[in-house]
């Protein structure tokens, strides 16, 4: 059985990533973050993208497959795959596509 | 002469064919300690040899209630139901000693074991609590309660499983959980040396150092010399129980010196898992909670062991003793000795501001994941109030509230705790 821990080495070791936090539904998050960071970014990341998640369900909107958002500073971008759910930081002119793909490769070898 | 070397003395007129050297030994130990595991186990062996099976399976249902991972034991079933001619049972005993072995050093047990079954090792399955075994004595606790828990729902019988997962959670610091799975233990094996230990640890590290240490005590009338409580606890950090020195004891007829002793018999003695050299870490796992506890601000070293605090002397009043110290550890005394639920030490913890101990327990219900969401959100609150515990309270409780999907809760928790942080940093 793979575990969050090293989930997030697999994603921490992606080109570009500069941090990712991931968890599985009943499980709470766990998050490798650049420094600066608040020490409870994990927690608010993941809860906060677990909110407009049940906001946009609740909406009727069906399920997030993905979201994606910048800063000035840096492009975040979250993936469901299952009960997994994954969210990379990485510099904001990093190829998202490519970043995309390489996060759902890695969580469906997971699933 | 300590209690275990005249047993091995015991054991080695046994090998050499001298049964009434062997018996007298035993039963000079036996009369002295009566609960004696390892002397039991070889007077049950010397019974087989004599044909007295009876007498054996009384010995052997006392020895594998108090060390259900005891190949020897098993193998010694084995063979007293193959001499009945009760096969079925006699092959699933041998293969239960297969899966005990600790390792393939132990040549007598596997080999009885395997010409019970009529098979070679490589026909033996590996089984989800072999596999299990060997990641906890590997040092891996949370694979072997992963493994553990597959071997668990396969077998909800068995007891040598249910340990082997115990001690894996035990290991993993996830004390409440251990705690149940103990009590289910003694349900079955109201003798268990290990579940005791785990217990009395537990119930040490709960404050309750009274209720841990008479605990262990009476796990010494099994163990007089607390080997396997000195095996166990030493992988610990840091513990509060107190270990007595090994007692001592005469013998009834001049012994052969300690090279009379073959290391056989002390190896056949030791086919228990006991002897296993167990690594893992028993830190918690948060990382302020592992680093640093009361007792390292209080200057107490690592692996030093504590005398019982004063404090000890308050939950000591509480103390319900058993009612028969003779059968089993009491199940009804564990039992009421659980009914203090992690909630109440929680409480009691922060009411006399043992914030350490504190947070691991709080921590630890919430690893749980078995105790009802009102009941722990408003423990989570409450300690959010005190300012030592704020920051860690509302992370906890956005951890929690995540576990149990409720996101946007979750998020403000986490707000609050990161509120606090930026506060304190300002």
């Amino acid at each position: 059985m793979i575990d969050e821990e090293s989930v997030l080495r697999n994603l921490k070791a992606l080109r570009d990533v500069t941090g990712a936090v991931v968890w599985r539904t009943g499980r709470a998050p766990v998050g490798l973050l650049p420094e600066p960071l608040n020490s409870s970014a994990t927690g608010l990341l993941s809860a906060g993208v677990g909110s407009i998640e049940e906001v946009v369900a609740m909406a009727g909107l069906g399920k997030i497959e993905d979201l994606c958002f910048r800063t000035k500073m840096t492009q975040c971008l979250a993936l469901r795959c299952d009960d997994w759910q994954a969210i990379v930081l990485s510099p904001r002119d990093a190829d998202a596509g490519r970043l995309r793909n390489a996060i759902s490769e890695l969580l469906r070898q997971t699933v | 002469m300590h209690p275990s070397d005249a047993v091995a003395h015991a054991q080695s007129a046994l090998e050499e064919g001298d049964l009434g050297a062997a018996l007298e030994i035993t039963e000079h130990v036996i009369a002295r300690f009566p609960r004696h595991a390892r002397a039991r186990l070889v007077r049950a062996l010397i019974s087989i040899e004599q044909e007295e099976l009876d007498h054996g399976l009384d010995d052997l249902r006392f020895v594998t209630s108090a060390e259900p991972l005891n190949a020897r034991a098993a193998v010694a079933y084995a063979q007293i139901f193959e001499r009945r001619e009760d096969i079925d049972r006699a092959k699933d005993e041998a293969r239960r000693a297969v899966e005990l072995a600790p390792d393939l050093s132990e040549t007598t047990v596997l080999e009885d074991a395997l010409n019970i079954l009529g098979v070679d090792v490589d026909a033996v399955p590996v089984t989800w609590g072999v596999f299990a075994r060997i990641q906890l004595r590997s040092g891996w606790p949370g694979a072997a309660e992963r493994y553990g828990y597959r071997a668990l729902s396969e077998h909800p019988d068995r007891i040598d499983i249910r340990l082997t997962y115990a001690e894996a959670l035990w290991r993993m610091n996830r004390l409440s959980s251990c705690a149940e799975q103990c009590t289910i233990i003694f349900d079955r094996a109201n003798d268990c040396v290990r579940a005791a230990v785990m217990l009395a640890h537990i119930l040490a590290e709960r404050g309750r150092m009274a209720e841990g240490q008479d605990l262990l005590s009476r796990a010494g009338e099994i163990d007089p010399e607390y080997d396997e409580a000195r095996r166990m606890l030493a992988e610990l950090e840091i513990h509060r129980l107190v270990l007595p020195d090994p007692p001592h004891i005469d013998t009834p007829i001049p012994l052969r010196g300690a090279s009379g002793v073959s290391s056989h018999s002390s190896e056949r003695l030791a086919s228990d898992g006991g002897s296993e050299e167990v690594t893992g870490e028993a830190s918690v796992d948060a990382g302020e909670m592992s680093g640093e506890s009361d007792d390292v601000r209080a200057g107490v070293t690592p692996n030093e062991v504590r005398a019982p605090s004063d404090s000890s002397q308050e939950v000591q009043d509480v103390v319900t003793k058993s009612p028969d110290h003779a059968s089993g550890f009491g199940v009804s005394h564990v039992s009421t000795g659980l009914a203090i639920t992690p909630f109440d030490w929680a409480r009691d913890l922060i009411r006399r501001s043992e914030w350490i101990e504190a947070k691991r327990v709080l921590q630890d219900i919430v690893s749980d994941g078995d105790f009802p969401v009102v009941e722990v959100d408003a423990l989570l609150e409450e300690a959010s109030d005190y300012p030592k515990l704020a920051e860690f309270g509302w992370q906890l409780l956005g951890d929690f509230r995540m576990r149990t999907e409720r996101p946007q809760a979750a998020a403000e928790a986490y707000l609050s705790a990161a509120r606090l942080k930026r506060a304190t940093n300002d």
